[in-house]
């Protein structure tokens, strides 16, 4: 406070009022400079860079024939080419299920195992956790490999060794209820980013609350009720919209697990088809172009869903301004 | 301090619940992995049924790698576990302190395109990665960093920097104003107050953030391999593709076993961090 | 005092990262990827034939420091007397036995060099050549368009022979033709079967490093079990060979076969469970063209595309020769049920026999007793059997700045008694007709019983756009075997999506 006040009483004659003008946007901002550049640089340059290349690519053929070289703008052919597609409808409806099931299972559960490694004594807690760290350090090559061997067709597939003797009919589990397998795949790997976040936003909230609330008898339920989930609505709500976005984006188990099948695209999402169209075709050429417009049309999608979540939950209290501001 | 929520178990076996609960909803896990060691002791398996009698092959990369045919030709499993840790570390270390740095910004100060840049880092993380592989080696050639170590880990950090500018940002938001306030008003600047009080009461936040990123180099292949090509940094995840293949000459019980071996430093790492992190934390530095 | 104090400690922290980033104890050696010793690396050139069975002797790490796990590095032994020219090369397995592909480029600087001093040229080279085992295809070449675009890429490049389409339109890999022509002796034995897949549009880009082909393979005891004499089952081959026995009489087998109970329920004919070259077989079998001789635009043949879906559709859905839900399903399992003798006929590449021995434990004397192979039977009696081969070729790239020495170290790389070394070791076909006579050749029984099949063989297209073509050709054949589309809907179908995307680059028939 005391800073910006000598500021302000600093303004000195008219010549240099420019300069000062200057100076004072300085004194103002130099704090959040300092602490933004890094931030700002990095995403500038090796992220938000690389996305406005690719919309632009996403307007020419650029392709492995093409180099980045030889390629020439062909305007909105690729969008053309993804509308005009028969498979671009079921791939949609496709990736919407997958991610509406996938993000049920990760944010659910997700918060129940935090929730519920919290209420354990802190040793079988920590053991718990890292099991369900599992799958995400897990290669994801071997990971995915694991569970297409479970669910592999009979006699083979742990799923229907010890599920035979509960009634359960053997099956090829990949190929009969591919989206079961899927969602548990990516749940499981999933959950536990949410369960990571809450565990530690409720290790942030301070002691007293729940001291308070068991001298006033509260049960456990009770505290969660009242105390904990209330206070994670910020984690939730934030768990929620990143995950819709990585969702949208994912495609690596798919793409090692049923890869999309079976039949005709059964299980093939948008981001696992612009990778195999565009970025991983079996043979040979790989079509940048198209694959940079598929991935914005993929932006498109997510900008909308997010932005539903976003005015369900009013994400503008998250972004808000500080409430106490110092300066 | 986990002790402090707990149920109190003196209520028999209501007590219980939490772990049926928990135990429940985690047996899949533990099946599969269980069962991925199974058969890590044996030649193969069909599904439960191990063919072949119980053996130790497929470990023997940790003590006899010349003998496994898929590992000839290749350096010992020792020294890529520590360049996988070099580069995740680096990867998490980056994360951290960028992420810290703007977190800490964006909760606290006022300045012009905070809201922008909040929902516009968003945005960003649902363009698909992979798909911007030829953007950004484009970006990578411009900058003299192609074929660069240190141009690897700062695509990679720059990837996690949505998920952790927004992670840091809402632990901050959780940490109460006074104690701030009274070291603002002594005099103490923000650079100072920021790194000596407020960064110390975000351990659990930075627990969380430090090991999801440090995860993601360790699992991180195509970056080091596409963008390196001459120096081909040699970490766990290239050497756990490379035996995979294409399907020819696979070897499975290998694969198994590099597998399991390969989560261990990472399970290792997040017990040691959950406690070291979390005690500090309850050990009353909030008193 | 608090601020300097906070600041230097901050300047600390970040100076240790960019030292971690530095410093980092790892093989990031940028510009040097063949510090192999010169010792070591010269001797693959003088290594006899007993030593092909002993990679792991020949390749050691040299350090662990300096070893790199996945891209293993060679040099040829060092040069005087000349100029020195340096050729690098960069090859890939995948699979592990196939390190000759860089053994060979190396040894062939030695011949080379003698040549070059006889001609009394002022050059030598030095052949540096990284060999990577495991990985992926697509992982290799995107490193490798990226590497040619940073003009950081090698003078030689090992990729499949599909790969120069894309590759030649950018100018990553170079027109042969007169090279070809100037030093035609060297190339005057290579199967004349192989060269249409070395050109794009009449001209020549590349040459053959290795080949295979892709039998069918059948059960000789479950034949017996049917009845079958075993003169009748060992001149199996000849008959299909000859086109007398064709593929209605392998589904009608197999089908006799399930009904006496000899094999259980789609088990009489496994085909390729994943995405492959493979299934064209069927497809070639049938009248079935990819690629239009004078144009070089893409083909496809509706009616024999028709036919091809329509053999697979009755195999699972009325034949029940072929399990359902089998498109996509797990490759180790498909081995693991054929190796256990379940299956009576399936179709897969020579180079199974070897992994069939490495990877699945079968001994080879009882692949020899129980498992017969031939060609893909012809659609219809009287036909023309076929296979498929998918060579790996050697290509100079747009990079070289020594184009005709790089050619001159692939030519002498493709001498005989390399490439058998190679085919012996890895598994794989040779290519030149001279290579029978050849004592490393000579030694495997299974190469020689199934070279001749190169004479049968096809192969798939040499075109940019081949890549959503086998995408959406693959799709529709699970949409047929999962009984969801029609044979004939989905060869309409395949015509009008594939018009749509590809649209001048396709021509229906």
């Amino acid at each position: 406070m005391a800073v910006v006040e000598r500021g302000a009483l600093a303004v000195e004659a008219l010549p240099a009022a420019k300069e000062s003008a200057l100076k004072n946007w300085w004194r103002a901002n130099a704090t959040a400079l300092f602490f933004m550049a890094p931030v700002v640089v990095m995403v500038a340059a090796f992220f938000l860079a690389p996305v406005l290349i690719t919309l632009g690519m996403s307007l020419t053929d650029m392709a492995t024939s093409t180099g980045l070289s030889r390629w020439q703008w062909i305007g909105l052919d690729n969008y053309e080419r993804i509308i005009r597609s028969r498979f671009s409808l079921t791939i949609l409806g496709n990736t919407l299920l997958f991610v509406a099931a996938t993000l049920a299972f990760n944010v659910l559960v997700g918060l129940g195992v935090a929730l519920l490694t919290i209420h354990v004594d802190s040793k079988t807690g920590t053991v718990f956790r890292a099991l369900w760290l599992l799958p995400r350090i897990s290669p994801s090559v071997v990971y995915a490999l694991m569970w297409s061997w479970a669910a592999a067709a009979p006699p083979f597939g742990i799923i229907n060794q010890l599920g035979e003797p509960f009634g359960v009919e053997p099956r090829f589990w990949l190929a009969t209820d591919p989206w079961l397998i899927l969602i548990l795949v990516n749940g499981f790997v999933g959950a536990s980013l949410g369960m990571l976040v809450f565990t530690s936003a409720i290790k942030s909230i301070p002691e007293d609350l729940f001291r308070a609330a068991r001298v006033d008898g509260a049960n456990a339920w009770q505290i969660v009720r009242r105390i904990t989930l209330p206070l994670l609505k910020w984690p939730i709500l934030f768990v929620l919209t990143y995950q819709t976005m990585s969702l949208f984006a994912s495609y690596e188990y798919i793409f090692l697990t049923t890869n999309g099948g079976p039949g005709l695209y059964g299980t093939e999402t948008w981001s696992l088809w612009a990778f195999h169209t565009a970025l991983n075709s079996y043979y040979g050429n790989l079509e940048f172009g198209l694959g940079a417009a598929m991935a914005a049309v993929l932006v498109v999608m997510g900008l909308a869903i997010s932005g539903l979540l976003l005015r369900l939950f009013r994400f503008g209290d998250l972004v808000g301004d500080p409430r106490v501001e110092i300066t | 301090m986990a002790v402090s929520i707990e149920v109190q178990r003196s209520r028999g076996w209501q007590g219980l619940i939490p772990y049926a609960i928990i135990l429940l909803a985690t047996l899949p896990i533990i099946i599969l992995y269980g069962w991925l060691l199974y058969s890590s002791f044996f030649e193969r398996v069909e599904g439960l049924r191990p063919v072949g009698p119980f053996t130790l092959d497929n470990w023997r990369f940790l003590w006899a790698p010349e003998r496994v045919q898929q590992l000839q030709n290749k350096s010992p499993i020792i020294p890529l576990t520590i360049n996988t840790f070099v580069f995740a570390g680096s990867v998490a270390g980056v994360v951290l302190l960028v992420s810290s740095m703007a977190g800490y910004a964006l909760s606290r100060l006022k300045f012009k395109g905070r809201r922008m840049f909040l929902g516009g880092v968003l945005l960003l993380h649902s363009f698909p990665t992979v798909v911007l592989l030829i953007a950004t080696f484009v970006v990578l050639r411009w900058l003299g960093l192609y074929d660069q170590l240190l141009g690897v880990i700062l695509v990679k950090a720059a990837f996690e920097l949505p998920f952790g500018v927004w992670i840091m940002k809402g632990f901050f938001d959780t940490v109460p104003w006074d104690l701030e306030m009274a070291a603002l008003v002594d005099g103490a600047n923000r650079i100072v107050t920021w790194w000596r009080i407020v960064m110390p009461l975000v351990k659990p936040g930075m627990l969380a953030l430090g090991l999801l990123s440090f995860v993601q180099g360790w699992n991180e292949f195509l970056l080091p391999f596409i963008f390196m090509p001459s120096g081909n940094q040699a970490t766990l995840s290239m050497m756990v593709r490379s035996l995979l293949g294409e399907g020819r000459f696979v070897d499975y019980g290998t694969l198994t076993a590099i597998g399991l071996f390969y989560v261990m430093p990472v399970l290792a790492l997040f017990l040691f961090a959950q406690e070291y992190f979390l005690r500090i934390y309850s050990g009353g530095v909030k008193g | 005092m608090q601020r300097r104090e906070a600041l230097r400690r901050l300047m600390g922290m970040m100076t240790m990262l960019a030292t971690a980033c530095a410093t980092t104890p790892t093989p990031a050696a940028p510009s040097k990827p063949a510090e192999s010793k010169p010792a070591e690396a010269a001797k693959p050139a003088e290594s006899k034939p007993a030593e092909a069975a002993k990679p792991a002797e020949a390749a050691k790490p040299a350090a662990a420091a300096t070893a790199t796990p996945v891209v293993e590095a060679k040099a040829s032994g060092p040069v005087s007397g000349g100029e020195v020219v340096k050729i690098t090369a960069w090859t890939i397995g995948p699979d592990a036995p196939s390190f000759y592909r860089r053994d060979n480029l190396i040894a062939a600087a030695d011949g080379l060099n003698k040549d070059l001093e006889k001609e009394g040229a002022p050059q030598r080279v030095q052949v540096e050549a990284t060999f990577e085992s495991g990985g992926q295809w697509a992982d290799f070449k995107q490193k490798f368009t990226l590497a040619s675009e940073a003009k950081q890429g090698p003078d030689i490049i090992l990729a499949g022979h599909e790969d120069m389409a894309p590759w030649a339109a950018a100018g990553y890999v170079i027109e042969v033709d007169p090279l070809v022509k100037k030093y035609e002796s060297k190339f005057a034995d290579i199967y004349p079967t192989l060269w249409p897949a070395m050109q794009l549009k009449g001209k020549t880009y590349a040459i053959p490093q290795d080949t295979e082909a892709r039998p069918m393979y059948y059960r000789k005891d479950l034949l017996a079990k049917l009845g079958w004499s075993k003169d009748k089952v060992d001149g199996l081959p000849e008959a299909v060979k000859k086109g007398e026995w064709g593929m209605p009489d392998l589904v009608a087998t197999a089908k006799e076969a399930i009904d006496k109970k000899i094999v259980e329920s789609g088990k009489g004919w496994y085909h390729r469970p994943t995405q492959g070259a493979d299934h064209y077989m069927f497809y070639y079998q049938n009248g079935g063209q990819m690629q239009d001789k004078e144009s070089g635009k893409l083909v496809i043949v509706k009616d024999a595309l028709e036919k091809h879906y329509q053999l697979h559709y009755d195999a699972v859905k009325s034949n029940k020769i072929t399990p359902e839900n089998f498109i996509n399903s797990d490759f180790r399992q498909w081995h693991e049920t054929v190796t256990a003798g379940k299956v009576l006929f399936y179709n897969a590449g020579t180079w199974t026999w070897k992994d069939w021995q490495a990877t699945y434990k079968v001994q080879e004397q009882d692949l020899w007793d129980n498992v017969g192979f031939m060609l893909i039977p012809a659609a219809a009696k009287g036909g023309k059997p076929v296979t498929l081969s998918h060579p790996l070729v050697y290509m100079v790239t747009g990079n070289s700045r020594n184009p005709e020495l790089a050619f001159r170290v692939i030519a002498n790389a493709s001498a005989p008694e390399l490439n058998c070394k190679h085919d012996v070791q890895s598994a794989h076909l040779p290519i030149e007709k001279s290579q029978e006579k050849d004592p490393t050749c000579q030694q495997d029984k299974f190469l020689l019983a199934t070279n001749y099949m190169i004479e049968y063989t096809t192969f798939i297209p040499n075109h940019p756009k081949f890549g959503p073509y086998d995408q959406v050709l693959f799709r529709l054949l699970g949409a047929v075997e999962s009984g969801q589309m029609q044979p004939k809907q989905a060869a309409d179908v395949a015509a009008d999506e594939l018009s749509a995307q590809l649209k001048d680059d396709l021509i229906v028939r």
